[in-house]
């Protein structure tokens, strides 16, 4: 099911009276999450709930294991199953997500080499958000082997953990410890809790509906053929992908956790107003924080982080970038965006432009200096080059889409197509209402968060203004792009 | 429940907001221009005028037929009412409305008729009708089918959701009318030669062959029509041939660009020669040069200019042969 359909629209109210009906019967509240998480699932395709249920049970089972030997004192037996359970769990994923990638680019180098190879692909359908809940399982297992966290013996709870509807199928990848003793405990609902859940939503729906998929448009129509375009079209293509992605990801966080606040559930923030950074660095730290965390967590900082020296720094941080790009997908072109950030992230680091910020840009301020001004349009710039590999389905359609953008019309007047120019229009306007909102409301939870300070009529006219947005503009039932991940 | 006073506040001023978006839409509907703006238009010059011909399809007889040189050529008054995407079913829907003084039905075919249900009606449409306070008699109850004739009758408030787009649209049309230099003329309002392209080939012409080169039909996909769609068009004729009105068909053009094999434009005759049973048709497949085409589907100007005298006199010796 997605967000922004109307099955939606009848599912949540539902879910949520009965969830709050069950609120003194913590284990059958829980139990109520699970089979409502599962039908959630189970209406895009009921068969994978098995393979959901399959990673669950290995986890749990894997977590109880390593507990136990870790209290024997039998260290050494709770390493191997935790990393058992973490190759089962990738080699679910490698065979769903990576094998007819990795056999076609097996067969290419072996005749590319004279010594034909003929690994015959897999038709097999990629489960939506398998990388989320496969890594939110992993992780849990590993902070079990670590002592983060004590094993879980509530194997209802445990499910619901990693089914939790609201962030199934495209994050946050939350941490077992975060989540996890939220089931364990009664929740509870205040009116502000609900409001703010509320305001969330529609942020989100806001950002995915109307600023996400009102991108759309052109940037099909660009990236399907861009030699068709002057090379400022194909530029403003790119840029109007850069605000798609994120209006859909990021949308689709706020809505994650707007919802699971409305069941008195915490999830962590994943997006951070990434598109104020000042750098590669900072945009890291507020960009899919949960994925990051998870990577730096799981894979940097075992590997010694950026301790070791510079030589095993490169080889840590590329090892991190390019697992992070083909996390987002079996292809060359997701590789080689990773490759690029990490390129981005060595270089600002060994030159010295990857200071640390600590807070938000022109923090306490209304305006950013000239400086920060130049910093941010420096990030997009650099922002840009990855999501061409990033947005194409080859390598050679990458080059080629820079090749249209590098030509004399880079300098004329951007104009698409028949719907599509219209569409860029409205897509600024939207993207315009977006920033601006994001930017007055930077050092807050999310773009609907209101200072005090704002009466709360305002605050319930731009709401309306919003709703009104989602309802002329909004396209309803479009897949969100994180989900193919 | 007290203290949750505020978020049910909320919730119900949300909800009222969107109701009251809802009874809106139907003034942004009917106010802003769109291309189902034309429904209302065909639906009030058919209960206005008394034309003696009238033209029925999509937008290829949109920007292929020019009622004028068809009243010059046959002495009938005649009105293009064709309209974007207009199916076979859509057509059908105004057959219960044509005025008495109809004597001709030019009713426009393409294969797109022959790939999908017989009485396959688009969203739009089915929005546009009952937007325009159409409501279905026995033709069409007759033969549209039960999920057709739901969303033709359901309720106001599913009906203005259904139609929210309106004003994303007509601002659209609005923007487009003023930035596209090669946007069609503004024919949505006229009922003579609606859709006349500014320019002879679209920009995106190779890439629209492309696309539609990935479409050519086959034996076992284009031409294994539907037993419904024969009794769908004989069921048409007679209810037409009832009210005094000759039903003939016109086999839009192809653009010969698209590289059909000539099996594949012998196959497609036989199957519309077996659908089409004993009604009349015009073979206009093909009567256009690639020049005559804007796009792959659409005729321009020049195509505009031969298509309409060579259906015209056809349409002349089919009559007089009657």
């Amino acid at each position: 099911m997605i967000f922004s359909s109307i099955e939606f629209l009848f599912f949540l109210p539902v879910v949520f009276a009965v969830y709050w009906l069950l609120r003194r019967h913590l284990r059958w509240q829980n139990l109520f999450v699970v089979v409502a998480s599962y039908f959630f699932y189970g209406w895009w395709d009921w068969r994978f709930l098995f393979l959901i249920a399959f990673t669950s049970a290995c986890s749990f089972g894997a977590g109880l294991w390593i507990d136990r030997n870790l209290s024997a004192g039998r260290t050494r037996q709770a390493h191997w199953i935790s990393a058992a359970n973490v190759v089962l769990n990738l080699g679910v994923l490698f065979v769903f997500k990576y094998y007819n990638f990795f056999a076609q680019s097996l067969s290419d180098a072996f005749t590319f080499l004279g010594h034909p190879l003929d690994l015959r692909p897999l038709s097999i359908v990629l489960p939506v958000g398998i990388s989320f809940y496969t890594f939110q399982a992993i992780g849990y297992s590993i902070d079990v082997f670590k002592g983060k966290m004590p094993a879980v013996r509530d194997v209802v709870a445990f499910f619901a953990y990693v089914s939790f509807f609201p962030q199934l199928v495209a994050g946050p990848i939350e941490r077992a410890s975060n989540l996890i003793p939220q089931f364990g405990r009664q929740r509870t609902l205040t009116s502000d809790d609900a409001l703010e859940g509320l305001r969330q939503m529609l942020w989100g729906f806001f950002k995915k509906m109307v600023v996400a998929d009102t991108c759309a448009v052109p940037v099909v129509h660009v990236f399907s053929d861009p030699g068709l375009y002057s090379g400022s079209t194909v530029l403003l293509a790119v840029l109007l992908f850069h605000f798609q992605i994120y209006g859909d990801f990021s949308g689709y966080s706020d809505i994650a956790i707007g919802t699971a606040r409305l069941f008195g559930i915490r999830l962590m923030r994943n997006f951070d107003v990434p598109y104020f950074s000042r750098n590669i660095a900072e945009y890291w730290r507020r960009w899919h924080i949960s994925l990051s965390n998870w990577f730096r967590d799981y894979v940097y900082f075992p590997l010694g982080g950026s301790r070791l020296g510079n030589a095993k720094t490169v080889r840590n941080m590329l090892a991190l970038f390019l697992l992070s790009g083909l996390w987002h997908g079996a292809a060359w072109t997701y590789v080689i965006w990773g490759g690029l950030h990490a390129v981005f992230t060595l270089a600002s680091r060994f030159t010295g432009h990857g200071g640390k910020y600590a807070e938000v840009v022109a923090a306490g301020r209304l305006l950013p200096s000239w400086r920060e001004v130049g910093q941010m349009l420096g990030m997009t710039l650099l922002l840009q080059i990855g999501w061409v590999f990033f947005r194409n389905a080859t390598l050679h359609d990458a080059l080629h889409y820079f090749s249209c953008m590098a030509v004399p019309s880079i300098l004329t007047v951007p104009r698409f197509l028949g719907i599509a120019n219209v569409n860029a229009i409205f897509a600024l306007a939207f993207i315009l209402i977006m920033m601006v909102t994001e930017w007055l409301h930077r050092e807050r939870a999310h773009g609907l968060d209101f200072p005090s300070a704002v009466p709360g009529w305002v605050q319930g006219l731009f709401c309306a203004f919003l709703l009104a947005l989602i309802y002329w503009f909004g396209v309803d039932d479009a897949a969100f792009i994180y989900f193919q991940f | 429940m007290r203290k949750f006073g505020k978020v049910i506040a909320v919730i119900g001023a949300a909800a009222l907001l969107v109701l009251l978006l809802n009874l809106l839409t139907p003034l942004a509907y009917h106010g802003l221009p769109n291309d189902y703006v034309r429904t209302r238009l065909i639906l009030g010059a058919l209960q206005r005028e008394r034309p003696e011909l009238v033209v029925l399809g999509n937008s290829r007889g949109m920007s292929g037929f020019d009622a004028h040189t068809l009243e010059d050529s046959l002495g009938l008054s005649a009105l293009n009412c064709c309209s974007v995407s207009q199916s076979l079913a859509e057509s059908m829907l105004y057959y219960d409305r044509l005025p008495a003084s109809v004597k001709v039905v030019l009713q426009c075919i393409d294969e797109k008729e022959f790939t999908r249900d017989a009485v396959w009606l688009s969203e739009a449409a089915s929005v546009a009708f009952p937007m325009n306070g159409y409501r279905p008699d026995s033709l069409p109850r007759a033969l549209l089918g039960p999920s057709n004739l739901k969303r033709l009758t359901e309720s106001r408030l599913r009906r203005n959701f259904r139609a929210r787009s309106a004003f994303k649209t007509g601002l659209s049309k609005w923007l487009i009318k003023h930035l596209d230099d090669d946007a069609p003329s503004d024919g949505l309002y006229d009922m003579k030669y609606p859709y006349i392209y500014p320019s002879d080939h679209s920009k995106t012409y190779d890439r629209d062959l492309q696309l539609q080169r990935e479409f050519l039909p086959t034996e076992s996909t284009v031409f294994e029509l539907p037993a419904s769609l024969r009794n769908y068009c004989a069921t048409l004729d007679r209810y037409l041939a009832q009210r005094g009105v000759k039903l003939v068909f016109v086999l839009m053009p192809n653009c010969p660009a698209l590289g059909w094999p000539r099996e594949a434009y012998a196959l497609y005759r036989r199957a519309v020669t077996a659908t089409l049973g004993n009604c009349r048709w015009i073979d206009a497949l093909e009567a256009l040069p690639d020049e005559g085409f804007y796009d792959p589907l659409h005729p321009n100007r020049i195509g505009g200019a031969l298509l309409t005298p060579f259906v015209a006199a056809q349409l002349r010796a089919l009559l007089s042969s009657d």
